[in-house]
């Protein structure tokens, strides 16, 4: 069996037999990965666990998957749902900075954001992960998807079950918040 | 088939779960199950939805039918009468299902795209042109009726507006034709609260005098000047007191209010109901007839007489034209001049 299947294909094999689900997690493995380190897992073994969780959770609600969404924004939906709720079981914030070595956010945050550009010019991406491990979860959780994993407004809307409209509302809002406290880091 | 070059730690992730499904039996969840999920969700949306309509249907069966024409008769304002005939448990029912039918809605696979207004537009949307068009079909008085049978607080709009109706002392009763006596100048009426009271009709007006019959539910516009004095008709005394107890009774009003009154009224004032099932005592028969009683009943001339039709729980249509133009200009005065007295 290739991995050169289509994740819906990946799919209805799985179904008739558990063994090709492997496809599925050595493709998605290291994407969700780093997801759950920028949201804030940063220790390794709660990761690896929260990964096991997630991938169980996909296999039982296989038959659950609604085939005009991309199967990459329904894993990454089970994903964020699970963080979260490892979040609240602790009890505890995200942890750590979002903004992880090799990433380059930094520019792309600022683009077309004259203020930022100015605030984050010298940044090697602490400043920023700073100010964005003081923003609130929804607003943290929307920018990491949107500039740090890429994603477009559709598959946001997707991920985190929200109208196009909010999900456009929203992020324009977590920069807001963002430049403020960057504005207050920088200061 | 798995890729050799793959980092060690993913194949073993990939491994360590395909274990535990093996040992865990994981099974995924059959395809009903989902089927079934959205089922229900969309089951219970619609069910909001018509719940919704009935709810609309309700609001304008209650706001077609809560005599705006003669609001001036039980409200002293507008306002106090719009917050008194508000169709409020109507209203909550819309809203409670309105937001039920939006989280149904939201949680269907692709709800969630839809933003709230859109969702409250559409379920509200759906509820309104439903409702309407059941009230158009006659459907509101059932509706109306049988939401008083089940849902807690909630009266009929006929049984509101007998209460609202109910107020002596405002010149307004209401209650169900027991008797009309046997000359047809006045019949008696019971009154939710279990009050007997008899009301002359020698002035009113032809058309309404036909709309009385016994058994009829009916709201009577009869005010009585407090400026009345009570007087005793000694003639009418006679001929009432032939047996049994008296329920009510009333007396003629003053000289002010027997000006428009016909000889025969004057001369058959009181009337008496008569029940005979306990025998009088001479007390009671002197309080009957009012005589050294110190607050005697005053006596009602209608003005205005609306039915309604209980049984099949339609309602008569007013016209505002009846209360100005047909109740006579002695009546409202002694309606304007009571609710002077009220102001006061």
């Amino acid at each position: 069996m290739t991995a050169d299947v289509s994740d819906v294909e990946a799919v209805r094999l799985t179904l008739g037999n558990k063994d090709q689900f492997s496809v599925l997690v050595l493709r998605y493995e290291s994407k969700l990965r780093r997801y759950l380190r920028r949201l804030g897992v940063r220790n390794d073994d709660d990761q690896t666990d929260l990964l096991q969780d997630i991938f169980i959770k996909t296999y039982k609600n296989l038959n659950g998957y609604d085939q005009t969404l991309q199967f990459s924004s329904w894993i990454y939906r089970i994903a964020h749902n699970e963080a979260v709720s490892h979040f609240r079981k602790r009890s505890v914030r995200p942890e750590g900075n979002s903004v992880l070595e090799g990433d380059d956010v930094v520019s792309l945050i600022a683009s077309g954001d004259d203020l930022m550009k100015e605030l984050t010019a010298n940044d090697d991406g602490r400043v920023l992960g700073e100010a964005l491990k003081h923003l609130d979860e929804k607003y943290h959780d929307i920018i990491v998807l949107r500039y740090f994993e890429g994603k477009e407004y559709e598959e946001i809307a997707d991920i985190l079950l929200l109208p196009i409209g909010s999900v456009a509302t929203r992020l324009f809002r977590a920069k807001a918040k963002l430049k403020e406290l960057l504005v207050t880091k920088l200061s | 088939m798995t890729n050799d070059n793959e980092p060690r730690k993913e194949k073993d992730i990939a491994l360590s779960i395909l274990s535990r499904i093996e040992h865990e039996h994981v099974v995924p969840t059959p395809r009903s199950h989902f089927l079934l999920r959205e089922g229900v969700v969309w089951s219970i949306g619609i069910f909001a939805v018509v719940f919704g309509a009935l709810a609309v249907a309700g609001i304008m069966f209650t706001g077609e039918f809560s005599d705006w024409e003669y609001y001036e008769a039980t409200h002293d304002t507008f306002f106090t009468f719009l917050i008194a005939i508000m169709p409020y448990t109507w209203i909550v029912t819309l809203v409670v299902f309105a937001v039920l039918a939006y989280e149904a809605v939201h949680r269907t696979k692709r709800g969630y795209r839809y933003p709230l207004p859109v969702l409250i537009l559409l379920s509200v949307g759906t509820s309104i042109v439903l409702g309407a068009s059941a009230f158009l079909m006659g459907a509101g008085p059932a509706i109306d009726m049988q939401a008083a049978k089940f849902v807690p607080f909630h009266h009929s709009l006929i049984e509101r507006k007998l209460a609202l109706w109910n107020k002596p002392e405002r010149g307004i009763v209401s209650g169900t034709v027991t008797e009309i006596a046997p000359f047809g100048d006045s019949f008696t009426l019971l009154s939710p609260d279990n009050v007997l009271h008899t009301i002359r009709m020698d002035t009113l007006d032809e058309s309404m005098r036909e709309e009385i019959s016994v058994g009829e539910a009916m709201r009577v516009f009869a005010p009585v000047s407090s400026r009345d004095e009570m007087a005793i008709d000694d003639e009418s005394e006679s001929m009432a007191m032939s047996a049994g107890q008296v329920a009510d009774t009333t007396f003629m009003a003053s000289e002010e209010a027997s000006e428009g009154v016909s000889e025969e009224a004057e001369n058959n004032s009181m009337m008496m109901k008569i029940a005979p099932e306990d025998p009088e005592s001479p007390q009671q028969e002197e309080d009957e007839r009012g005589v050294g009683s110190p607050n005697p009943t005053p006596f009602r001339e209608a003005c205005l007489v609306l039915p309604f039709d209980r049984e099949r729980g339609r309602e008569v249509r007013g016209d505002r034209k009846i209360f100005r133009e047909k109740v006579s200009k002695e009546c409202m005065k002694t309606f304007r001049e009571d609710r002077r007295e009220r102001v006061k």
